[in-house]
């Protein structure tokens, strides 16, 4: 090894070929930026035992519809993406109990909500060999939804649209169906509030906004997701 | 001569032990690691929130708005949390965690709202917050996969102290303020993941549930406006996410 100037470009040269080829099979295997289209459910929309913890009620269900982007390096990730939820049902309170307790009665008939979220969690991921790879990450997720609530006392109905920050964190699981398809299967747990945005208080004397929108809860979803690298 | 009598004793220690301790079933892990608390002390109800604020769910139903006041939104507590945890693995796929977890809220608690004070609306400020420790002691079991990582899934209790306070300013003005400290032992479910870049040393994530919740406790502050003593239980209810480094005091 003289220094033949030539012989010098030459390795190096091949050091970066090599290096290139190091790196960008791995990153093709290790499937590093997904986007995925799934379906959803949520469980007690508007979790109304949080605002109305006397009341006999049926809840509202939820389905909704998502796209997820997913950023992988080998040990983690980073999850965003769009939800948008429809309503199956419409909550109904059936049994006012807050009057027989003695409390001030909620008033609050039936509601129904519809919101978008966008979700942003971060955690560590679990390759398991080139079968799948499951995952747990924190974060957090801004809600916007709009519905409508109507009062037992005047039995009219009142659109409703509001906003909140929600925490929480997702739990998923990805099986390999070919080397850029994966099927996936998510859940979510979020919490979180909004501020109050419509009156439902039967009590003439308080003139307020008290019902608030309450975001947290479970969503499962089903999905599946193509690797553009 | 004692000294090189103690100094040989320690070679020898040093030579013995890693051989003696590979062939041994057992392997310790020290973890430390931080986290975040969703709704941290639930909805923190107490008596006097229902009594004078006519809140019966607490910091979720304290929250209103009216025209004319100037009102902020008093959001459920974040908590975050940093910890360590002993954990020993018996031939591979049993385990037991000893932990030790500080926590405290960092986010949400404050806000303005109105409250109804017979047939006028008055302004309410509202500050909420908490703090506490937990020791989770869970036993349960662990899938190793190949050398690069492991899962795990355990559950059990947790001796979980922690003290709760609240003050609220009306524009009569008055000031009520409570603090209520006390313990519970939760129950635990405990699922972590390690990912190991070395033989040792590994990423770690966990996911926790507690359940449980202290007796209703009174107030230890009497130097406020309230009418009567206050009365609340600490809700140590609510998931927990962590990240953190594990350390194994053996290759896996």
């Amino acid at each position: 090894m003289t220094g033949n100037p030539s012989m010098k470009l030459s390795v190096r040269t091949a050091f970066i070929l090599l290096a290139m080829l190091l790196f960008a099979s791995p990153l093709m295997a290790e499937r590093n930026i997904g986007v995925g289209l799934h379906l959803g459910g949520q469980h007690n929309t508007g979790n109304i035992d949080s605002f109305y913890q006397y009341a006999q009620a049926d809840p509202q269900n939820s389905m909704f519809v998502g796209i997820a982007f997913k950023f992988s390096a080998p040990f983690a990730f980073l999850r965003t993406g769009v939800d948008n939820s429809f309503a199956i049902n419409k909550g109904n309170v059936l049994e006012d109990q807050s009057i027989s307790l003695s409390h001030t009665s909620e008033g609050l008939d039936t509601y129904q909500l519809s919101y978008t979220a966008i979700p942003v969690f971060a955690g560590l991921q679990f390759p398991l060999q080139d079968k799948g790879v499951f995952y747990l990450g924190g974060g957090i997720a801004y809600f916007l939804g709009t519905g409508e609530v109507k009062s037992a006392a005047s039995g009219t109905a009142e659109d409703i649209s509001a906003t909140a920050l929600a925490f929480g964190f997702i739990s998923g699981m990805q099986l390999h169906l070919t080397r850029k398809i994966s099927l996936y299967m998510e859940w979510e747990y979020l919490e979180g509030r909004s501020k109050p945005v419509a009156q439902t208080d039967t009590d003439p004397l308080n003139d307020m906004e008290n019902f608030y929108v309450d975001y947290t809860g479970h969503r499962l979803q089903l999905g599946l997701m193509y690797f553009v690298l | 001569m004692m000294k090189r009598g103690i100094l040989t004793t320690l070679v020898i220690l040093a030579i013995f032990t890693p051989s003696a301790l590979t062939a041994a079933p057992v392997n310790g892990a020290l973890t430390l690691h931080g986290g975040m608390m969703p709704s941290l002390g639930g909805n923190l109800m107490s008596y006097e929130q229902g009594n004078t604020f006519g809140s019966t769910t607490g910091i979720d139903g304290i929250n209103n708005s009216a025209s004319g006041f100037d009102t902020s939104p008093v959001e459920r507590l974040l908590g975050a949390s940093a910890g360590i945890t002993f954990k020993t693995t018996f031939y591979e796929y049993f385990h037991l965690r000893v932990g030790y977890n500080y926590f405290r809220s960092v986010y949400g608690g404050t806000g303005k709202t109105v409250y109804n004070d017979g047939a006028i609306n008055r302004s309410l400020k509202c500050e909420y917050s908490m703090w506490g420790y937990d020791i989770p002691v869970t036993v349960g079991l662990t899938i190793p996969f190949w050398k690069d990582m492991k899962i795990s899934f355990s559950t059990g209790l947790a001796y979980a102290y922690g003290v709760y306070t609240y003050k609220f300013k009306t524009d009569v003005p008055s000031e009520y303020e409570g603090e209520f400290k006390g313990w519970a032992l939760p129950l635990v479910i405990h699922l972590e993941g390690e990912y190991f870049l070395t033989r040792q040393l590994a990423l770690f994530t966990s996911l926790s549930y507690y359940n449980g919740s202290t007796n209703v406790l009174a107030d230890r502050k009497q130097d406020d406006d309230a009418a009567n003593k206050d009365y609340a239980s600490i809700d140590f209810t609510g998931y927990r996410y962590n990240l953190g480094v594990s350390y194994y005091f053996k290759p896996i």
